[in-house]
This record gives structure tokens, sequence and C-alpha cells, in this order.
């Protein structure tokens, strides 16, 4: 494997990883991590299938909410968390495993070099990885797109991917008010509003049927959308 | 006074006392009363809102009232809106504490 960092730069990234009532995909998703020797904070969003079982003798940084609040305040839960570790690097990563742990280097590496403030996986700049994409989703992600490029004025191949990486000092300007998975928009209305640089990083999706089954239903988007839009109105 | 009048006089006053003890702010107290003055007034002399109506345009005095109390209605709605987002907001700063406290690290683990 890969290690082109010495240990202890390894264990100042810190992987942000929301969860939701998917201990057992998550702990599947942990141990394809462990190898690569990132810290990893798992914030359990008031999970009732036994999550914090699940995950005790892994080892990761486990944090629980006491109500169910969503994916944006998960995030932001784990932020605080990596932040106040000490973390030079905060990485999202999504519990169900459709984000390639490979990648996070990948994702690092402008970071790393002064290049840029935040890293964004896009789906759409290799079109071999564009191919993975179900058709239907294809449509929602290109709209999405669009309408956060409006919204935002952050103009992205893939305004929805929640694989992010981002420095320290980056992860201090961006705060979370959408506690929902309107936060996909807000995270580029913080990035603009913080005048950060931003990149994207060609990652491809592993579309699972898990993550198929789980993922956001296109009927979701319109209420996503009405949440974004409520937020700019008021 | 016909019946109907009397009535609404005594629930609009029963209403307006209620509101007047819940809140304690002198702003908003005023506003209670101009409002519960204002209803009394329109409900002893019906013909006060028709005359209004027609100052603006509007046929009749229950008509202009119906639009008010659209806006009125919307207008409470968005206050109500802005303030569960805030109270949402605390609870999500309360919960974020009660996680960062609790939290497990790696090598406190069995």
């Amino acid at each position: 494997m890969e290690q082109p960092w010495p240990d202890s730069a390894q264990s100042r990234v810190f992987l942000v990883i929301p969860s939701f009532n998917e201990g057992t995909v998550l702990s599947a998703t942990i141990g394809g991590l462990v190898p690569y020797g990132y810290s990893m904070v798992v914030v359990d969003d008031a999970s009732n299938d036994g999550t914090s079982e699940i995950l005790k003798n892994l080892p990761v940084h486990y944090l629980r909410h006491p109500v169910n609040l969503g994916q944006g305040a998960a995030l932001q839960t784990g932020m605080d968390y990596a932040l106040a570790q000490g973390a030079e690097y905060l990485v999202h990563f999504d519990a169900d495993g459709q984000h390639p742990p490979e990648r996070i280097a990948a994702l690092l590496e402008p970071l790393r070099s002064g290049a840029c403030d935040v890293a964004v996986g896009s789906r759409f700049l290799d079109p071999a990885s564009i191919n993975l994409i179900p058709r239907g989703r294809k449509i929602l992600l290109r709209g999405a797109v669009l309408i956060s490029g409006l919204l935002t004025n952050v103009w992205l191949s893939d305004a929805h991917n929640g694989f992010r990486a981002m420095t320290r000092a980056a992860a201090q300007k961006i705060r979370f008010h959408e506690n929902g998975f309107a936060h996909a928009t807000e995270f580029l209305d913080e990035v603009r509003r913080a005048h950060l640089r931003v990149q994207e990083v060609s990652v491809a999706v592993r579309y699972t049927e898990y993550s198929r089954a789980k993922g956001q239903a296109a009927s979701n988007s319109l209420n996503i959308l009405i949440d974004v839009l409520l937020r700019k109105v008021l | 006074m016909i019946p109907i009048q009397a009535i609404l006089v005594v629930l609009l006053i029963l209403i307006g006392g209620t509101s007047l003890a819940t809140s304690s702010r002198l702003a908003s107290r005023l506003a209670v009363l101009g409002l519960l003055s204002l209803a009394v007034l329109f409900v002893v002399s019906p013909d006060l809102t028709t005359r209004l109506a027609h100052l603006v345009g509007v046929g009749r005095g229950t008509d202009l009232l119906l639009y008010m109390f659209c806006l009125a209605s919307i207008a409470v709605f968005l206050k109500l809106y802005k303030k569960n987002r805030a109270v949402e907001e605390k609870l999500t700063e309360v919960a974020r504490q009660v996680a960062l406290r609790g939290a497990r690290e790696p090598e406190r683990q069995r």
C-alpha cells in the first residue's frame, strides 16, 4: 500500500463518518480503512441498530447524538471533535462504503501541496466513472449541479459529492447550520463565503445494491431543494 | 347590539386578556391592546370595515378582513418557522455537546 507520509502524519488526517442505522455496513467500511492509518471519527446519529456495540472493538473515535439530527449536523459534530483532537486534515467519508479509501490520498494531495483549501470528489471528471452512475441518478445530479451553482455561485462538475477533504483552517471556517441533506449546498455556500479555494478530484463512486437502496430517493431531492430555497429566503 | 356582537366582544376580551398575561414585553402588550380595541370596534360597528374597504377599492368589509386574515396567517407561519429553526439550532447544540462529552476514544476500548 502506498504510504507517502509517515504514520504520525496519517493519524492527523481525520475521517469524519456520519452514520444512521448503518452499523453493519459501517463496520465493513471501517475494516477497509484501518490499514491506511487515518484517524476515524464515527458520529452515530442516534441509530437504533446497536451501532455502538458493533463498533466497540474497532479503532475509531465514537460519538453519539442523543437524538437524531441529520447528516449535516453529524458532520459538524465530527468536525468539531476532530478539530479539538488536533486534526490537520479533515475528510468527509460515507458510512456505506461508496467512497474508495484509496482515493483519500488523491483528495489530500492538492491540500498538502497548498494548491487548494478544499478538495471535493467528482464523479463527472472521468468518462469511465460517469458510466458507473445510474441514468436517473445522473440527470438528478446534473440538476443539482445547476441549482447549487445558481444558488451558491460555486460551479463544480459534481455538486453533491459527499467525499470532501479540507485543511484544518478551512474546516474552522465552515459551519453547517443545515442539519439535513441540504448541507451539500450549504457546504458550497460556506466555501464561497469564506473565500476558500476548491479543487475537484476525480473519484468513482461504487454504487452497490446497498447504497442504491439507501441513497437519497429522487423524490427526496425536491424536499432538499425546498430546504435550500427556504434557507436562502428566510 | 345583536347577540353575536355580544358573544364576540366577550370572547375577544377573554382572548386579549390571556395574551396580555402571557406576553411580558411592553411593545407586544401595546400591540395586543391596539388590535383588541380595533377588533371590538369592528364588531360593534361593522359598517366601519365596509367604509374602510371602499376606501381601498374592495367591495365588502368582510372581504377586506379576509385578505388581512390571510396576510396575518402567512406572517404567523413565517414567524413560527423562524422560531422553530432557532429552537432546532439550540437542540442541535445541546445534542452536539452531549455527543462531544461522551466521546469514546479508540484507546479506551476493550
